[in-house]
Order: structure tokens, then sequence, then C-alpha cells
């Protein structure tokens, strides 16, 4: 029986650093609001990609540390996921593809999703695996929220973080630890897409631009709503039709959206502290990256017969949940 | 809910010792925190109830955070 697995996580970071301390001050913020601030989302200071550099260039830098531990014409797919792509057309992925030399019988395409997107982009790999169509998929994720953020946008700014992540998934077990991706579930309410939206990136407004429409609109509080009210459900939905418990996983990987929202979900949903996997403090929230960066840390250092559930959510509404194992 | 409770809650949540349904949300340094604040309030406490977040924020005063849970509070 067909399986895919996880071989290999890597992330690139780029190198400019963007401390909220800083920003909240300039912005005229009194000391003690910037420090309950910083407290309460847990992020201290974000990587933010310089005026030239965009989501196919962080893509690149990461994709090339996964080629290390792979022959580059040994990938047969290639996925790229981002909702800050460089082009609307042509599709980014085919773009990567030439830049990472990747051999042309290949099979490229973009997935537009935010913060749930690693999860559905593991699920397009895991049936790509499991229907004989690949052996070894590039999996990438990529975006750089900070060029559609202003800097007077204090509330939506201190948030968001550049970055990029590349997964090697895989029909064969390559390196000494690697991860069979389990069963999925998924969540979408488009009712709310207004929560999260950039007008005018896109053809609707294309012609018609609405004022302040090239970058994020941001509703912070509207996205907690959504977090708090439909993921504890889809996380307790997941383990009842795989029969688990909270109990039986070893650890939890949330979309590293703030510390404040997920603090309050992990209450909610009675995990214990130290079974959640986080790594957003330096790096802030990096949408659909932010699951994977989070693996790349972690990974090489988790035992045999862990499990790991993996829970993205944010703007569409959309929202997800995947479980692997070592 | 008893209002006298209600005005607890939203004490704790605004870092005061005691709140008037007068005192107004500027003078009180409402913020998008704050609001988070009171959204896990609100589902804690009122599973049922839906208030937007744009309701609390359009909201002046504590006495019109107050009219927002109708006859949740006695």
């Amino acid at each position: 029986m067909i399986k895919a697995y996880i071989n290999k996580v890597e992330n690139f970071l780029p190198a400019l650093k963007e401390s909220n301390t800083d920003l909240l001050r300039t912005a005229g913020l009194p000391e003690n609001k910037i420090t309950r601030m910083i407290k309460k989302i847990g992020i201290k200071s974000r990587r933010i990609a310089e005026k030239n550099i965009f989501s196919n260039d962080l893509a690149i830098k990461s994709a090339k540390k996964i080629l290390k531990y792979i022959n580059k014409n040994e990938i047969d797919y290639l996925i790229f996921c981002s909702n800050t792509p460089e082009y609307s057309l042509p599709t980014n992925a085919c773009i990567i593809q030439d830049r990472l030399k990747l051999k042309t019988n290949i099979g490229a395409f973009d997935i537009i999703l935010a913060c749930s997107g690693y999860i559905y982009s593991l699920s397009v790999a895991k049936s790509l695996i499991l229907s004989n169509q690949a052996k070894n998929i590039l999996l990438i994720t990529s975006d750089t929220y900070s060029k559609f953020i202003k800097k007077e946008n204090i509330n939506t700014r201190v948030l968001f973080g550049d970055g990029s992540s590349s997964t090697l998934i895989s029909s064969k077990k390559k390196l000494k630890r690697s991860f069979e991706i389990e069963n999925f579930e998924y969540g979408t309410d488009g009712s709310g897409f207004k929560n999260a939206v950039i007008p005018n990136f896109g053809a609707r407004n294309w012609n018609n631009k609405v004022e302040n429409g090239d970058y994020l609109d941001l509703n912070g509080p509207g996205i907690y709503e959504f977090a708090l009210k439909r993921v504890p459900p889809v996380v307790n939905e997941y383990l009842k039709k795989n029969s688990l418990s909270i109990d039986k996983i070893d650890h939890f990987v949330f979309h590293q959206a703030n510390e404040y929202i997920i603090n309050n979900i992990q209450l909610k949903l009675k995990i214990p502290k130290e079974k959640l996997l986080m790594n957003m403090s330096s790096i802030g929230n990096t949408s659909s990256s932010s699951i994977p960066i989070v693996l790349s840390k972690y990974l090489d250092k988790i035992s045999k017969n862990k499990k790991i559930l993996l829970i993205g959510f944010g703007g569409g509404l959309s929202w997800g949940v995947c479980l692997i194992k070592s | 809910m008893k209002k006298i409770d209600l005005l607890n809650h939203f004490a704790k949540i605004f870092e005061k010792k005691s709140l008037q349904e007068e005192n107004s949300l500027k003078d009180l340094e409402f913020d998008s925190l704050i609001g988070l604040d009171i959204t896990t309030f609100n589902d804690e406490y009122f599973p049922d109830l839906k208030i937007d977040y744009e309701k609390i924020q359009k909201s002046k005063t504590i006495k019109d955070l107050i009219k927002l849970y109708g006859d949740k509070i006695k």
C-alpha cells in the first residue's frame, strides 16, 4: 500500500528584522501599552523581505535547502502555496521550476490559500502520491505580507512576518526522521471573506481601485472570533473520527497567528501547554509557512511513534486539520 | 448574569478596581486587545449569544456594552 511521508522540512527567513517595540514606539504608544501588547501577542520581532525581494525569491532559498537532501531530478511535482504571490499570471510554480532548474516533465501549480494553506497543500500532495502520479513532491509555501501592510497600520503590522518553507513529501521514507501523513478534516466559510482581504489584489478592482485597497484589510478580532468558534470543534471532530483523544496526541502545531489566539484555543480544548510546539516570538505570523516553520525547528528532535496534530486556520475563512506520525 | 457581575468582569478586563455604566470606553483606553478579551469573555459565558466585534467597537460607554447582552443581563 502506498503511503505519503514528510521527509524533510526547511525554512528561509529574510535577514532584516523589524522590532515590534521600535515600531510601536515610533507610532507613539506609551511604554505600558507596548509591553502589554507584545506580551499578549507573543511576537517581539519579525523578518521583513527587502524592497526587491518577493515570495518567489524566498521560495527559491528554502527550496535549495531541501535540494541538499534529494537529487533535483527526482522531484516530479512542485506545489507552491502563497497568498502574496509575485505574479497572478503566470503561475509562480512554473517560474520556480525554472529558477531551481528542476526537470521539465513534472507537474507544477499554485495554491492560493492563507493560514490553512499548508494543510490543504499537504492533502493535495498526499493525493498525488497515493494516486501514483508523483513520488517526490516539493511543496513550497512563501509569503511577503509586509509589502501589503503599511507601517502606520501597527495593529496588523506587529503580527505578520515574511518567510518561506519547503517540504519534501515522498512515497518512501528517505531520512532517519520521516512522518507519515495521515487523515484530514477541512472547513470553509466564505461568508467571512472580508475579515482578511487585499481588495485591489485581483481582477475585481483592478480597473477601479479601492482607496487603500492595495493593502491588507484585516479584521483581527473577527478572525479571533472565528478561530475560537471553529477551531476547537474541528479538532474534536477530527479526534472523534479517528478514534483519538487529546491525551493520545503527543504534540499540537497550530497556525502561529499569535500567542493570544493559540493560548485561548488551547484552554478551550484543555490541551496541556507542554504539548504545544511554537515558534513565533522572533518570526511572527508567516501565514501558510507558519506550521512548517515550527516543524522545521522540531521534527528532527521528535522520537519515533509520536503523533503530531497540525491545525491551520485563517483567511477565507478556511481551516483544516491533519495528523502526521513519526 | 446579574449586571453587577458583568460590571465586575468588565472591570477585570479593563484592569480597573470598579466600573460605572457611564464610564466612556475612550477614557478607559479601550483598544483592540481589550476587544479580544471581551470576545473571549463572551465565548466563555455567553457562547450562544452572537455579539459582533463591530458592535463592541461602536460602543461609546460601558452602558452601551451592557446593552449588547439584551435580556441575558438582569
